[in-house]
């Protein structure tokens, strides 16, 4: 079944409600960006020093774990399938090298500052 | 307290030995372009490091609507891997290139952002993660560096890394100390290795790290930590130096994580260690202190005074840096007018020509009334108008190239002809170099002396009148011959506007070695010349064609009247006593008969402290002090010792 930017948010957000991310032992905190505009199929992702091709048309969603840390820092990237929905998940311990495709992930979902 | 701009006259010397080197290079993050920001203000501002000798490479702009950096830096957009090894390599020795650094030269290296981790160990990322600089590559070219000292600020990710590479890399000649924001396996926190380092070196703690925005509190100038809003300390430098060193900010810092980032559920994330080590760890015994900069205290000892040890100023007793300032209760009293038997308020002033913010400032004045047997050559007597008063301490961070001021109240005695005053601002970091009194050889030192000498220019209409002064001050000028020689005066240009002429009445002192002597030196001033004029005059004292001391005379044209009332036991008057006054060094006696109510008149008088006695009586004689503008009039009890004694022989 094809799926839609709303899909997508409302799958990351029930994610993150069960703790699902995490995967840091306590050490999290997490937040959720997701590009807006799918990926076409045939992209080449460039993250930190690691290419990933984009198999097929998908949004892309990126977790990170250590929110405001430097890299290199456990985060997670998802391709999200338009056409199934079926979710690629990649870990890395680095940004999208390309500036321009990491600015077009809006924020999501960000920590609070518990406790300040 | 105050604050401002030291003298334009004082030099920086070590202004230009420090460098600075500062790389991020994936600049991904606003926040790192504000970091490199606030870091060129703090060592720019408080540490007085050049901004020419700032060297930035920042990694090209994600967006490059971020701010630029600072003017004056010697800034490298787009920095690659490349541009990296070749600045290193720059300051290497033998480089010839312009950066080289020499052995008195410091260089302080600030690495941010991302960094990794891979088999072959940690790295910096560069040009946007299509390159590394690896731990192993960075520590080839400290090796090759061979300067005074090297000090490493490692913020990136998988720091930890880069220290024993660097350490073990360090020339035999250069000492190093280097700071990691976490382990090798470890990422960082922004908030770690930036913010909260600088905030250490800076004295101020960020209360809160998170905040990118988050400025240092440099324009704080020399407050107290507490009175500034948002900031808050413990005292960061533990150690007696009085500056914050790289294992006292590194100790801080960690305990700052101890206590406040580990508990904070807003920083649940971070659980890195920094690590610190050094090379060498002590100096001849002693704990070594590695610093960003070292401060250097001057006052100065003339206004052309550029701190340089020994000073070379003619008259280094005047300091611009110490002297009496009464216009507080003494509104007509100008400035270097003390007022004697009086709590003085002295203005004192410190300047910082180093390449440090001290963090804390301690004085020591110390008064001394020389009497009239000793002077201003050779050992002084200290007689019963000294003084000596420490200034609190000074908890504010004084930045290079500015001065302090504050003031302070010392009680000054009345009866002394010639006194000092010497103050020193030291610090830890900058301890005094000489004993106090070494004023020229010292530059945390300044010396003030006081020679009030006031001269009437009102004439008596009789010249042959025994019972004045007027027209002329005599002042005796004490020498003791250290070395054997012929010793003059040379007497400088009276200010102007101050109508004296003088002149001692012996030309020179012929001297052997430990033999005292005496110059006596006449101030004249023409009749009728109007009371209220005010000026200085020096005089040096020079043995050969060296000069080996000297002092400056506060000169005020002033006259005096003073009645002095004789009388026996009953009160009642004597009149028929000769009643005789003199003033210490001046070899004239004047004296006056007493009238039928028994006073005896004087005047007019060259205001002053002078001995009053009764001719032939052989009591001790009374010490007076007669001022213009006041009625002074003293009272002398005639006494009959004589007259009983003869009358018990009998």
């Amino acid at each position: 079944m094809p799926i839609t930017l709303e899909h997508v948010k409302e799958i990351t957000a029930k994610t993150f409600s069960a703790g699902t991310y995490k995967r840091l032992k306590g050490r999290e905190r997490v937040a959720v960006f997701i590009r807006h505009i799918p990926l076409k199929g045939g992209t080449e992702l460039r993250i930190g020093y690691n290419t990933y091709k984009v198999e097929k048309d998908a949004f892309l969603v990126f977790i990170d774990l250590q929110h405001d840390a430097n890299f290199s820092h456990p985060v997670l990237y998802e391709l999200h399938n338009l056409e199934d929905g079926s979710v690629r998940t990649i870990e890395e311990e680095f940004p999208i090298a390309d500036p321009e495709l990491e600015q077009s992930l809006i924020s999501h979902i960000l920590p609070g500052k518990e406790g300040k | 307290m105050s604050y401002a701009n030291m003298s334009a006259s004082i030099t920086r010397p070590t202004a230009d030995r420090y460098h600075a080197l500062f790389f991020v290079g994936v600049c991904n993050r606003q926040r790192y372009v504000l970091s490199l920001i606030r870091w060129t203000n703090l060592l720019n501002q408080m540490y007085g490091y050049s901004l020419a000798n700032i060297r930035i490479l920042v990694g090209t702009y994600s967006n490059p609507g971020w701010a630029s950096m600072v003017a004056g830096t010697d800034t490298t957009y787009n920095a690659t891997r490349t541009d990296l090894d070749n600045a290193l390599a720059a300051y290497a020795a033998g480089s010839g290139d312009p950066h080289e650094l020499g052995a008195d030269d410091n260089l302080f290296i600030f690495t941010y952002n991302h960094g990794g981790q891979g088999a072959s160990g940690s790295y910096l990322c560069c040009e946007n993660f299509s390159t590394q600089y690896s731990a192993a590559d960075f520590a080839t070219r400290i090796g090759a560096i061979h300067c005074r000292q090297i000090v490493l600020l490692a913020a990136q990710c998988n720091a930890g890394g880069f220290v024993d590479p660097f350490i073990n890399a360090l020339w035999t000649g250069t000492r190093g100390a280097v700071m990691a924001g976490s382990r090798s396996d470890q990422s960082t926190m922004e908030a770690v290795c930036d913010k909260l380092f600088a905030s250490a070196f800076n004295g101020r703690m960020a209360q809160d790290a998170l905040d990118d925005n988050i400025d240092l509190g440099i324009t704080g100038e020399g407050l107290d930590v507490y009175l500034i809003p948002g900031y808050s300390t413990n005292r960061i430098d533990w150690g007696p130096t009085g500056v914050i060193s790289t294992r006292e900010a590194f100790n801080y810092v960690y305990d700052h994580y101890v206590n406040q980032i580990y508990p904070d559920p807003a920083y649940a994330s971070i659980d890195e260690i920094p690590l610190y080590d050094q090379k060498p760890w002590t100096d001849a015994g002693q704990p070594l202190h590695i610093r960003l900069g070292e401060p250097d205290l001057v006052m100065q000892d003339c206004s052309t005074d550029t701190g340089v040890e020994p000073s070379t100023c003619s008259n280094p007793w005047y300091s611009p840096d110490v002297y009496p300032d009464n216009t507080d209760q003494f509104p007509t009293a100008g400035i270097h007018e003390y007022v004697p038997a009086h709590h003085n308020r002295f203005f004192v002033r410190t300047a910082n020509r180093g390449t440090a913010p001290t963090d804390d400032i301690w004085r020591i004045m110390e008064v001394r009334g020389l009497g009239f047997s000793g002077g201003p050559v050779g050992p002084p007597r200290i007689d019963r108008a000294i003084e000596t008063s420490g200034t609190d301490e000074v908890s504010a961070r004084l930045r290079p190239g500015r001065a302090q001021s504050q003031y302070e109240r010392i009680l000054i005695g009345g009866d002394f002809g010639h006194g000092c005053i010497s103050a020193a601002a030291f610090c830890g970091a900058d301890s005094m170099s000489h004993a106090l009194w070494n004023i020229v050889a010292d530059n945390d030192q300044a010396q003030c002396n006081f020679n009030p000498a006031s001269v009437s220019g009102t004439f008596p209409v009789d010249s042959t009148s025994t019972n004045s002064n007027a027209g002329k001050l005599i002042v005796p000028i004490p020498v003791f011959a250290q070395q054997g020689g012929t010793f003059t005066l040379r007497i400088g240009k009276p200010e102007k506007d101050l109508p004296v002429k003088a002149r001692p009445q012996k030309e020179r002192l012929d001297l052997r070695e430990g033999q005292q002597g005496e110059f006596l030196l006449e101030i004249q001033i023409p009749p009728d010349t109007p009371d209220g004029k005010k000026g200085l005059l020096s005089v040096q004292v020079m043995r050969g064609k060296t000069a080996i001391g000297g002092m400056t005379f506060q000169i005020k044209t002033a006259t005096a009247f003073a009645g002095i009332f004789v009388h026996d036991s009953r009160g009642l008057p004597d009149s028929r006593a000769t009643v005789i006054i003199r003033r210490p060094g001046d070899p004239r006696l004047l004296s006056a008969r007493t009238n039928k109510k028994g006073i005896a008149t004087f005047g007019p008088l060259n205001p002053g402290f002078y001995f009053a006695e009764i001719k032939g009586k052989k009591e001790e004689p009374l010490r007076i002090h007669i001022t213009s503008g006041k009625e002074n009039f003293f009272r002398i009890e005639r006494s009959n010792r004589q007259k009983d004694r003869s009358l018990a022989g009998r």
